[in-house]
């Protein structure tokens, strides 16, 4: 089965955000965070 | 006063960058009624004379957040206005998501590092999110780039002054010493103040590429919601001893949801100082609530009755140099070049993720980029009906509040915040339509 157009403009867009450097920082950011909340609790 | 009409309108580079210093101002009145607002949320919760864990108490607060966070949009702009921002720019729904997580697990690391090193250390230590902010809007949004050395000097200065005085007044005001855990109280507050600082990359990110901050937090608060409730279920042990929790603590419970909702005031003030001035600014503005935060404590609730003359000094002390440095960041708008460079950044995130251009340019100015209706539909009624039930439910199971409170202090206070709620709301709505 073939992409309608909005599929492919959803998968075009999440693609852009996986490849935005930027959301990597925030993520990263929380993977700490969660590290963090782990060893304090 | 430019009312927001089309966009088109500010076609002329001059009247564009008249709206844009109109707008910077605004920011800064939007970023100093966030600091009352956010400030006055804790003292709804500390009529709750329960003996509840902390976790359950931030729980029940993000539990008022997400019905304030859902009906203020419905009420104000609609949930036909914040779909059509969705299916403008839909990826900023996984921001959204995503910065609310980060608020989440930073609110829950201070409770930990109140308990391990006390309010006196860990909170000057999560105020470092201002610095962290500055970083990332230097970083990714071109802040603070192609300004003179005097605006960029009083940022960040002004922030660093800003965080010395947290440091004063909250070892004068700090009422709980340390447990004994030192480095790992520490490293749980710098670590909420990373967070912090961090999760103002979404709100940028949106804002820039021109979505509402009321649809923006629409989104932000359902991963709030989801890793706090996750976080206390864990504390708890399962959802059935949640569930018993909340319903041994029901007495409490409107005075928590209502410390939630005025958080949600506070903190529509904080997204739109951090559209219009940038997180730079924004941040240090928005950190003022440490300030109203102690005016509530030392006049309405008697905290520092019978302190000694030195306490007294240094909260007095830190007091000013914390309006001081809120002052000089005030002082220190971004001026012509500045606000080309963050419509530079704009047009960069724009392209990134394929948004249409007019609609970043229009919202960048507080604008529509075309007409909207903003019909309430019954959907948005019963949003609004559902939040004020839950809230007159619980009040109607409320305990009464057993703590000492000083009636007129209280009204002064109150007074002041709605002042404050009234002329920047006015202004808001007159400016940009909440746009």
């Amino acid at each position: 089965m073939g992409l309608t157009a909005p599929d492919a403009t959803v998968r075009r867009r999440l693609a852009a955000v996986i490849r935005d450097p930027q959301f990597w920082v925030p993520v990263a950011a929380l993977a700490a965070g969660l590290l963090v909340l782990r060893w304090v609790r | 006063m430019i009312a927001p009409a089309a966009a088109p309108a500010l076609a002329s580079p001059s009247a564009s960058r008249r709206r844009g210093d109109q707008l910077q101002r605004l920011g800064i009145c939007s970023g100093l009624a966030a600091g009352a607002w956010l400030g006055a949320a804790e003292a709804p919760t500390k009529l709750a004379v329960a003996q509840l864990s902390p976790i359950l108490v931030s729980f029940c607060m993000v539990l008022g957040v997400f019905l304030g966070r859902w009906s203020a949009p419905a009420l104000v702009q609609g949930t036909g206005y914040v779909r059509a921002d969705v299916r403008r720019a839909p990826h900023l729904v996984m921001w959204a998501v995503l910065g609310g997580c980060l608020w989440a697990v930073a609110n829950t690391l201070t409770v930990f590092a109140i308990r391990d090193v006390g309010l006196s250390i860990a909170f000057p230590l999560w105020n470092t999110n201002s610095v962290v902010g500055i970083l990332w809007g230097v970083l990714f949004f071109n802040e603070l780039r192609a300004s003179d050395w005097r605006r960029r000097t009083a940022v960040v200065g002004g922030a660093l002054l800003m965080c010395v005085a947290a440091t004063i007044v909250a070892m004068a005001s700090a009422t709980q010493a340390p447990a004994g855990h030192a480095a790992r109280g520490v490293i749980a507050a710098l670590a909420a103040g990373l967070l912090w600082g961090t999760m103002y990359i979404p709100y940028r990110k949106a804002y820039i590429t021109g979505m509402s901050p009321l649809s923006f937090l629409t989104f932000f608060t359902i991963g709030e919601l989801a890793t706090m409730g996750a976080l206390a279920m864990s504390d708890a042990g399962s959802v059935p001893a949640l569930w018993r929790a909340l319903a041994g603590a029901h007495g409490a419970l409107l005075w928590l949801l209502l410390g939630g909702f005025v958080w949600v005031v506070g903190d529509i003030f904080q997204q739109y100082a951090a559209k219009y001035v940038g997180i730079s600014r924004g941040i240090p503005l928005s950190n003022t609530n440490q300030l109203w935060g102690l005016l509530w404590g030392v006049l309405v609730f008697g905290e520092l009755r019978g302190a000694g003359v030195a306490t007294i000094v240094r909260v007095v002390g830190g007091s000013v140099l914390m309006v001081l440095g809120a002052g000089v960041i005030a002082l220190a708008a971004a001026d012509a070049g500045e606000q080309e460079q963050w419509r530079i950044a704009a047009a960069r995130e724009g392209a990134r993720y394929g948004v249409d251009a007019d609609y970043t340019r229009a919202r960048a100015l507080g604008m529509e980029p075309t007409a909207t209706g903003g019909a309430r539909t019954w959907v948005d009624w019963s949003v609004v009906a559902a939040a004020t039930a839950v809230f007159l439910t619980l009040a109607a199971v409320a305990s009464r509040p057993r703590v000492p409170v000083d009636p007129v202090w209280a009204t002064l206070l109150t007074a002041a915040m709605l002042v404050l709620l009234a002329a920047c709301g006015r202004w808001l709505w007159r400016a940009t339509r909440f746009a």
